[in-house]
């Protein structure tokens, strides 16, 4: 993907453009919230990252900015620590996503290739089955089948395995799946995902004697289904 | 500066109890001073009046004399303070009344000696005279105007004397009640410096009397007792984030090391370095905590309320814990009476609840029951664990306080206090006891109780 990335900060960028392109991603690295407007108006991005502190004009009046002119690339906002507000007005000012910083470089890894998925195919957005391989999700009737036969899951595990599939075989981070599944913008110190992916695991994996979850250390979850 | 301690020259000119009296005096006296101006002049004006009303009168007395019985000076002798004089034959002198300081009084032919000019006689500057035909010539009568100015003297005089006494008393007061206020004023000003200079138990005290003052006194005191909570408060704050982080950060340094020394002796770093990853961590999470809880307390979030059915959270949250709770050895059981829908803000609920939850795992041993609760207006967490000495319970919602036994279990020891922060933003109780609701009555009952709607 191309990614413009508006971030002032030089080991923070550096650090970012460097990961990026190790993951096989084109990065246009600028420091100035002007610049980075003026690029992102005349140069096809498929993603912009942008940091909400930076000189000249600041991430959020360039995301406006680029709202205002009708513009509909994913942006991904990046923050200080402990902003609560801050999201819900990334948000509202037209963010797809936000990350807090500091971060792991997975999570950013993660969620830019999520966004990345999503402005290839908006079609599939109101499906009412989802396939994957051998298992079927019905969302009307929130009903599970895996090789026909039914799986009884809670609304809570039906909503983990439908975040998995739609997942496509990227990367899920916990705090993806606690934002995507809970609607939890903090982080519990317990073990919430990984108490409902083991349970998940035990109804989805065990009665079939395969892996459909995968777990990636110190990064989250890859959703693998059989073909 | 202060009147009691010592006398200080500068600092009496500065105060405004002296200027106030000096300023008050001296508009009395620019008062006084163009009264008497008018009074004066009115004076002046009205007696001049009566003067020339008895000078006619005495004239037209004369003339009839003169018609009757012809002019004879013996008849009118020089008097102290009147003169008359008759010149039989035309004349050119202007009839009327002439009052001139230069004027030429060379028709005085009485007495006068000199020259036929008759040049000014002594001493009838102060002098008028009217003029006018009788009989056959023309009669002058004169009157003095001295009497006037001895008068006008007299009661200028008195007037002064009145108003210097006047001014000089109103001064005295006013130095006097001025005193008074600027010794209550001092003492405001004493306590506010002392608080400014540190002294964090300053108040500005005072008798306790209904004027403007005693208000402003006891106003100016409500608000240093709240500054010097918050001031303790920061500071404690401060000092507990000092202590918290040093023991993150310092294994956060030794596990650098391992990894170091590892990848010297090019043995496996990866694990140190993970668990150092895991320590920076802790010291976010505990950040993040701090960041919260100061936005939390420095926002009106009633804006952002939306009606919350109590019950419906209570379920979520019992959905999204019940397995986590089996999962860590302990049961946790819902319990639901009446539950109602209040005004809060969801998402800060649900995490106060989650807090209330990660607390009885981590501080209760396995196998401990925990119930969810959702009565009425309240919501909460019940454990059957160990519970804490009631005589802690003010303390463990002040931030980074824990137990002296959990100091040694894991966490950030800042999930009670932002409990109490969200608790508080929503105008609600937070309510410690000792489960008197559930059979067990031991162990450790911590609730939210939502305010009363408010019409």
């Amino acid at each position: 993907m191309k990614i413009l990335l508006l971030e002032d900060d030089p080991e923070i960028g550096e650090w970012v453009r460097d990961g990026l392109t190790h993951s096989g991603h084109v990065i246009d690295w600028l420091k100035d919230g002007r610049e980075a407007l003026v690029a992102a108006t005349s140069t096809a991005y498929d993603l912009l990252i942008l940091d909400r502190m930076t000189p000249g004009l600041d991430g959020l009046s360039v995301l406006r900015a680029i709202r205002a002119a009708k513009s509909s690339v994913p942006v991904l906002l990046l923050t200080a620590l402990g902003d609560i507000d801050d999201r819900v007005e990334g948000l509202h000012a037209g963010a797809d996503d936000y990350l807090p910083k500091p971060f792991a470089f997975s999570e950013l890894d993660a969620r830019v290739a999520a966004l990345g998925r999503r402005n290839a195919d908006l079609s599939s957005a109101d499906e009412t089955t989802l396939v994957a391989g051998d298992i079927q999700l019905d969302l009307l009737k929130q009903r599970c089948l895996r090789q026909g036969k039914p799986i009884d899951l809670n609304p809570k595990e039906f909503r983990l395995l439908e975040a998995f599939i739609r997942s496509n075989g990227r990367v899920l981070t916990r705090t993806m799946l606690l934002e995507k599944v809970w609607d939890m913008h903090f982080d519990p110190t317990t073990s919430v995902v990984e108490t409902h992916v083991s349970r998940l695991r035990a109804k989805i994996e065990k009665p079939f004697g395969d892996a459909v979850i995968r777990t990636r250390r110190g990064a989250g979850y890859v959703f693998e289904p059989k073909i | 500066m202060s009147l009691n301690r010592k006398f200080d020259l500068i600092a009496v000119l500065r105060m405004s109890a002296l200027r106030q009296a000096v300023t008050m005096t001296l508009a009395f006296v620019l008062i006084v001073l163009v009264a008497g101006g008018i009074a004066i002049s009115a004076f002046e004006r009205e007696t001049q009046r009566r003067i020339e009303d008895s000078l006619q009168s005495r004239f037209a007395e004369v003339r009839a004399d003169i018609e009757r019985l012809g002019f004879d000076p013996a008849r009118y002798p020089d008097a102290k303070n009147e003169r008359i004089e008759f010149r039989p034959g035309p004349s050119d002198i202007v009839a009327g009344i002439h009052n001139s300081l230069d004027i030429n009084w060379w028709f005085w032919t009485r007495d006068s000696t000199s020259s036929a000019e008759g040049s000014d006689p002594e001493g009838l500057e102060d002098w008028i005279y009217l003029a006018g035909p009788a009989k056959d010539g023309q009669l002058i009568v004169a009157t003095e105007l001295r009497r006037q100015d001895d008068f006008l003297q007299i009661m200028l005089e008195t007037m002064g004397l009145v108003g210097l006494g006047a001014a000089l008393s109103a001064l005295f007061l006013g130095l006097y009640l001025g005193t008074r206020t600027q010794r209550r004023i001092n003492a405001i000003s004493r306590g506010l410096t002392d608080f400014g200079a540190g002294d964090l138990s300053a108040r500005v005290g005072g008798p306790a009397r209904h004027d403007d003052l005693g208000d402003l006194s006891r106003q100016l005191d409500t608000t240093l007792d709240q500054l010097d909570a918050l001031i303790r408060q920061s500071r404690d704050f401060a000092s507990n984030i000092a202590h918290d982080l040093k023991t993150p950060l310092s294994r956060l340094r030794i596990r650098l090391d391992r990894a170091l020394m590892a990848s010297e002796e090019e043995s496996d770093s990866a694990t140190a370095i993970e668990a150092a990853i895991a320590q920076t961590e802790q010291i976010n999470a505990i950040f993040d905590a701090f960041l919260r809880i100061a936005k939390l307390e420095a926002r009106t979030a009633r804006a952002s309320f939306s009606p919350v059915d109590l019950g419906q959270l209570a379920d979520e949250i019992f959905e999204t814990y019940r397995y986590v709770v089996e999962a860590s050895g302990r049961t946790l059981t819902l319990e639901k009476s009446n539950p109602e829908i209040v005004s809060g803000d969801r998402v800060l609920l649900s995490q106060a609840m989650a807090n209330l939850l990660e607390n009885a795992i981590r501080h209760t041993p396995n196998g401990t029951q925990i119930w969810l609760l959702a009565h009425g207006r309240s919501i909460g967490v019940a454990d059957a664990g160990q519970g804490i000495p009631t005589e802690e319970f003010e303390h463990v919602t002040q931030p980074l306080y824990r137990l002296e036994r959990s100091r040694t279990t894991e966490g950030v020891g800042l999930g009670l206090s932002l409990v109490k922060t969200i608790a508080n933003l929503h105008g609600a109780k937070l309510l410690f006891s000792e489960c008197p609701q559930l059979p067990i009555n031991a162990g450790l009952c911590v609730q939210i109780e939502m305010p009363q709607p408010v019409e």
